[in-house]
């Protein structure tokens, strides 16, 4: 058995919203720096998406596609929207599923053909229905989430997915909740959870920002699903997401100014901002708690940890004081220690912090350290806008001065 | 009662627009003596001083002193309506807790601003030991700025015995500035110690506006400290000086 990184949720350049750099070439690149042996194609609906799979990568086995250049292995996933506008996540066995498939939820889509993330006049039992008779792993996707998720719109597995729900496969947990939070809910005590990333862009700061670390005896579809039901020891090893605090809906907060409120202060004020007359949304924190059976995390033997991470590019930005993860001078460190060391997930958690030090300087490996340690603090995310990481007042001295003074430090 | 008038609204005018653009609100203190507000922008990079005279007024009725809080931005919006050569008049509405602005020229145009609660504590100034000074044309070192701008958002001011300069490099290209001893946009050059600091050009190109380009600003600096500008305002009778952080690049 050996072990492989998977990434198995997000979106081509054909889903709204997204990157027009979701290519298949520059997926395949960056994941494999990513440290990932496995994504998703995601919208494996969309025609023009459909055809580059068929054209870009080659099927070494069965649903099981590998680019030529980069070794990404790839397998077939979408996600669809339900008429309840709750997301699901499917991954499909072979090409000829998604053909067969595809032609039948066209007769429920108007968008099939244009948005790679369709949306589907079913209801979710009937989704299952058609996904799991083509021998399809289906789930709900980002679970808690304020806008498109199960949780917003059902209190249960049931009430979403009726006389269907034994068939559900898995959990995503979305970036703002995290196995401890989701193990409070008794209902999904037998389910597998997934982290993925969802990325709209192929940046190392989206792509692989969340993934599951696989135990299979090779690396294809067959046995991902494997692993997904737990079957003949293949399991998943490690979930590795956010801290849920860094996901863009953990706390409730407006969506419009983002300014954040106890569940109680957004009930008083009818789910409109005292401030800016926004909508409130509901965050996965508060919602985890309505839905929750125990005061804490009660764990089955099955579950894997989870390791809480943040994207490389934003610690690196956080210890060269910059504000922006893209900036040059943060890309340009990124793609040192990544050349360096092979892969960013490797960096973040596996190499020692001296090495990291002789190849980026002493202040990177100290925040790389800390952000290890957990000494960086987590402002959490809301309404839309994701957390973030500061460095604490006592580890200050490992941030760089900022180049524009203050008169104050002339005093 | 608060009730001064000026001859016209030039000087007003131009104070509130080099002011604005560094703070958004300003406490202003009257007292029969004249005028003065002091204020650091939000991020505490720069402050403003600002001080002006009973005499610049050629009327000025402030019975006990006052603060008087308002929004720079909608004074600024409000002063911008005034032709240079209308006469101003300022009133304190203490009932409806307004400032009333009168503008007299062709016609006689009123406005009316909310005052504001703004903090009166004392903001502490920086003690600067400066080693060089230099009186310089306004428009000199406006044209500096401009040139600057063009290859990047810093510019390093140098002051040495031989004159004053202005430096800005970038990958972009580079400018300079030299205005050498002797030179007629130098007035006065007085250098204990030669001095060089770079500070970022928004700010400097904000404090330099009021200035007309005949005027003269004093410019103080220190190796690495900030740069103080002064230039004097109602032929003499006001002050506005500006202190600027500089920017120090880590090694």
């Amino acid at each position: 058995m050996k072990v492989y990184n998977a990434d198995l949720h997000l979106h081509s350049k054909y889903s709204g919203a997204t990157s027009n750099r979701m290519d298949i070439n520059t997926i395949a690149q960056q994941a494999k720096l990513k440290g990932l042996s496995f994504v998703g194609t995601g919208d494996v609906f969309h025609p023009r998406w459909l055809e580059g799979i068929k054209a870009e990568l080659k099927e070494v086995a069965d649903g099981t596609f590998e680019h030529p250049r980069y070794g990404t292995r790839f397998i077939l996933t979408v996600e669809v929207e339900d008429r309840r506008r709750v997301h699901h996540l499917i991954l499909l066995p072979s090409l000829a599923t998604v053909e067969d498939m595809r032609e039948v939820l066209a007769k429920k889509s108007s968008d099939i053909d244009t948005d790679g993330r369709p949306h589907l006049e079913l209801g979710a039992p009937e989704i299952v229905e058609i996904a799991h008779a083509r021998d399809c792993l289906i789930g709900p996707a980002h679970a808690f989430t304020p806008w498109t998720s199960m949780y917003k719109e059902f209190d249960s597995l049931g009430a979403c997915y009726g006389d269907q729900t034994g068939k559900i496969n898995f959990l995503e947990l979305g970036l703002s909740a995290d196995t401890s939070m989701a193990d409070r809910i008794a209902e999904l005590q037998d389910l597998t959870f997934l982290s993925c990333s969802d990325a709209h862009s192929p940046w190392p700061n989206k792509l692989g920002r969340e993934f599951n670390r696989f135990e299979l005896a090779e690396p294809t579809h067959a046995e991902i699903v494997k692993g997904i039901k737990r079957e003949n020891g293949r399991r998943i090893l490690l979930n590795v997401g956010f801290d849920p605090q860094l996901g863009k809906y953990h706390m409730t907060a407006c969506s419009r100014c983002y300014k954040q409120f106890t569940l109680d202060q957004a009930k008083a004020l009818r789910w409109r901002c005292g401030k800016c007359g926004g909508w409130v949304k509901k965050g996965v924190f508060d919602r985890i708690n309505e839905l929750a059976n125990y005061e804490g995390p009660k764990h089955p033997p099955h579950r894997p940890g989870y390791l809480r991470v943040a994207p490389l590019t934003e610690v690196i930005a956080l210890a060269l004081g910059k504000s922006d993860a893209h900036a040059p001078d943060v890309q340009e460190m990124w793609g040192r220690l990544v050349t360096r060391f092979g892969n960013e997930i490797s960096v973040l958690i596996d190499v020692p912090t001296d090495e990291v030090a002789a190849a980026a300087g002493p202040r990177v490996a100290a925040i790389i350290k800390a952000f290890r340690g957990q000494k960086l603090r987590v402002i959490p995310g809301g309404g839309g806008s994701y957390g973030r990481l500061e460095v604490p007042v006592e580890l200050a001295e490992i941030r760089p001065p900022k180049a524009q003074r203050t008169l104050m430090e002339f005093g | 009662m608060v009730s001064i008038q000026m001859a016209n609204s030039k000087t007003w005018k131009t104070c509130v627009g080099a002011m604005v653009n560094l703070i958004e609100e300003a406490a202003f203190k009257l007292t029969s003596e004249g005028i003065k507000m002091k204020a650091m922008d939000p991020s505490h990079v720069a402050l403003v001083n600002f001080e002006l005279s009973s005499s610049a007024f050629v009327k000025y009725d402030v019975k006990q002193p006052k603060v008087l809080g308002v929004n720079l931005a909608e004074m600024n919006k409000i002063m911008a309506r005034a032709k240079a050569e209308d006469e101003l008049t300022i009133e304190l509405d203490e009932e409806k807790n307004r400032l009333a602005l009168t503008f007299k020229g062709a016609s006689t145009r009123r406005f009316s601003l909310p005052l504001i609660d703004v903090g009166e504590e004392e903001l502490p100034e920086p003690k600067l030991q400066f080693t060089a000074a230099a009186d310089v044309a306004a428009g000199v070192i406006q044209d500096g700025l401009k040139d600057a701008e063009i290859v990047g958002d810093n510019v390093r001011f140098e002051l040495s015995e031989e004159g004053f300069f202005l430096f800005a490099e970038s990958e972009r290209g580079t400018t300079e500035l030299k205005l050498h001893k002797g030179d007629q946009g130098l007035l006065k050059l007085n250098v204990k110690q030669p001095a060089s600091a770079m500070f970022n050009i928004k700010y400097l190109s904000d404090m330099t506006r009021a200035a007309g380009g005949s005027d003269v600003i004093t410019v103080n600096l220190g190796a690495d400290l900030p740069i103080q500008l002064d230039f004097s305002i109602a032929e003499g009778k006001g002050r506005l000086r500006f202190l600027l952080a500089p920017r120090i690049e880590a090694k």
